[in-house]
């Protein structure tokens, strides 16, 4: 069983770290605070479940679907403040999201809320069944994010990324482009934490704060932002660390942090983005045409 | 009253930055087929006026028509889906993505319109067909798997024309095209600009050096601290003693 629990938090962060590139690998936008994100779908997903009743197979979208709302309201205002401010300003919006949780008394308080497990077709959802249902929405995510670098969508984002002037002379609303950015990542996230609310049977504010966006950050930065399995690797690395390595999980922060520094130092493409150590290797001999008079 | 051998035509004109009248009624009447040469000494509100035209700054006062339609104060993105492309005077390729990426985005103008559209696959064996032809125009379809950010700056600007060319524009806006390019790479492109016009592109450049503009266009309109002082051939321009007073004179004194 406790390999079971462990590749359930692997396939969470998967999903969390995947959808966090399509926000900052694909669209370049710096955001610190996607817990929020998480914890909203989370909390929706929850409040659906338990107290109106509805089925977790209704409850599930419906989370990503809130998250998502809330997203392109971010992405809104995104559109308005640029790379450091963002991130400062997402971070915030991690901190609000987590204190409305903590102080409302309907979403429990400081008491969190407790979250009856799925049943379907009669069928109680054990770690099992939510296992399953993990590996499908990663298989999903991952076909959505392996057709984004040849849709038109990547590319549009591509030119946001690199130049926003430049994509607008190309006819590209890059502030359209971002909020479905933003629309896009956090559905995945809050889908992603109504399957977190189900499994864990009970959620409380402090599951959603700003460290773990911090590691979430972490895992698709140290893969590589804006690669198609980068965060993948990222997670399954950073997720399995603190159960391989104790001091890992004391120095959890500690850990994210340091990664982040010395990615950004060393290799800010990422463990497996163009141009890194891993890929030079894994290339090894063969030559590479370079552009130029 | 439409002309229509007129393309765009722009009536008074004015950009003010608080006091600063960076263009300060400007008339310009661009023809089909023509290219036309902005130009004027630095700080002339040659590029001021060159951005409001492409939806970069807003006018405060004035019009700009293009085919008939007011497009003054539109987004930047709203005039390229109105058939104006341009590049910039200090070139913005998407680094990051393959040359051929950067060209096969500017298709989306016409594929993928929409948000939801933009979900298709644009790396189909036809758009890719045509990105190579695109590129085989402005001679850099060897270039196609390169990363844009690792060219050097004249294949860079040749990049952005193609991409500019590949939206299909009515008018294709050029920023100083040749600042910064080694003589051999002007040369090369002013025979390139050359062939854009044989082909029938209406162009409008922004162009600093005098030779570089006498070179590539059909006419000239001179710009002076944020006024018109001048409009003709190049030999016209040229001979014109107010051109001469507030540019061709400090040149002179340069070289």
């Amino acid at each position: 069983m406790y390999e079971q629990v462990v590749a359930i938090n692997i396939g969470l962060a998967m999903l969390l770290a995947m959808s966090l590139n399509i926000i900052t690998g694909f669209a370049g936008q710096p955001t610190l605070g996607h817990a929020a994100f998480y914890g909203i779908g989370a909390y929706t997903s929850a409040l659906l479940t338990a107290k109106a009743g509805w089925p977790f197979l209704l409850a599930l979208p419906a989370a990503g679907l809130v998250a998502a709302v809330v997203g392109v309201l971010l992405g809104l205002f995104s559109v308005r403040v640029r790379e450091d401010f963002l991130a400062v300003t997402t971070i915030g919006i991690n901190f609000v999201v987590v204190a409305i949780f903590q102080y409302v008394e309907l979403f429990g308080a400081s008491l969190g809320l407790a979250v009856p497990k799925p049943v379907l077709f009669g069928l109680r959802f054990g770690n099992t069944e939510i296992l399953i249902l993990l590996v499908i929405l990663n298989i999903l995510v991952y076909l959505f994010i392996r057709h984004l670098p040849t849709s038109w969508l990547g590319l549009a984002l591509g030119g946001v990324r690199n130049e926003e002037d430049a994509a607008a002379s190309l006819g590209v609303n890059p502030d359209h482009y971002k909020v479905f950015a933003f629309g896009i990542g956090t559905f995945i996230a809050g889908m992603t934490g109504s399957v977190y609310a189900h499994f864990m049977g009970f959620i409380s504010s402090s599951d959603f704060a700003f460290p773990v966006s911090v590691g979430v950050l972490s895992m698709a930065v140290l893969g590589g932002l804006g690669t198609v399995s980068g965060p993948l690797l990222g997670a399954v690395i950073l997720t399995l660390s603190p159960e391989v390595f104790r001091f890992v999980s004391d120095y959890r922060m500690l850990v994210y942090g340091g990664l982040l520094v010395l990615m950004m130092r060393f290799q800010p493409q990422g463990l497996i983005g163009d141009d890194s150590f891993l890929r030079r290797k894994w290339i090894g001999l063969f030559s590479r045409g370079k552009g130029g008079e | 009253m439409v002309d229509s051998e007129v393309l765009l035509e722009v009536r008074g004109l004015k950009k003010h930055f608080g006091g600063l009248k960076a263009v300060d009624g400007v008339d310009l009447t661009l023809k089909r087929g023509e290219t036309l040469g902005l130009i004027g000494p630095n700080g002339a509100g040659k590029t001021t006026f060159f951005n409001m035209v492409c939806g970069f700054y807003t006018p405060t006062e004035g019009t700009i028509r293009l085919k008939g339609e007011e497009i003054q104060g539109l987004p930047a993105h709203a005039v390229a889906r109105k058939g104006i492309a341009r590049t910039f005077q200090i070139t913005k390729v998407f680094k990051d993505m393959t040359v051929q990426d950067n060209l096969l985005a500017a298709f989306a103008l016409k594929q993928a319109p929409t948000l939801l559209s933009s979900l298709r696959r644009s790396h189909t064996r036809q758009n890719l067909e045509h990105v190579q032809a695109y590129l085989e125009r402005v001679d850099i379809a060897a270039f196609a798997k390169v990363k844009a950010g690792d060219l050097s700056l004249g294949y860079m600007r040749r990049l952005e024309i193609a991409r500019a060319l590949a939206l299909e524009p009515v008018l294709l806006m050029l920023d100083e095209p040749c600042a910064g390019l080694s003589k051999d790479a002007t040369l090369d492109f002013i025979e390139l600009v050359h062939k854009l016009r044989a082909s029938g592109t209406t162009i409008m450049l922004v162009e600093h050096n005098m030779a570089v503009a006498t070179a590539l266009c059909d006419r000239m309109t001179v710009l002076s601290y944020g006024v018109k002082i001048a409009e003709g051939t190049p030999q016209q321009v040229q001979n014109n003693q107010a051109v001469i007073d507030a540019y061709l004179g400090e040149a002179e004194e340069g070289e």
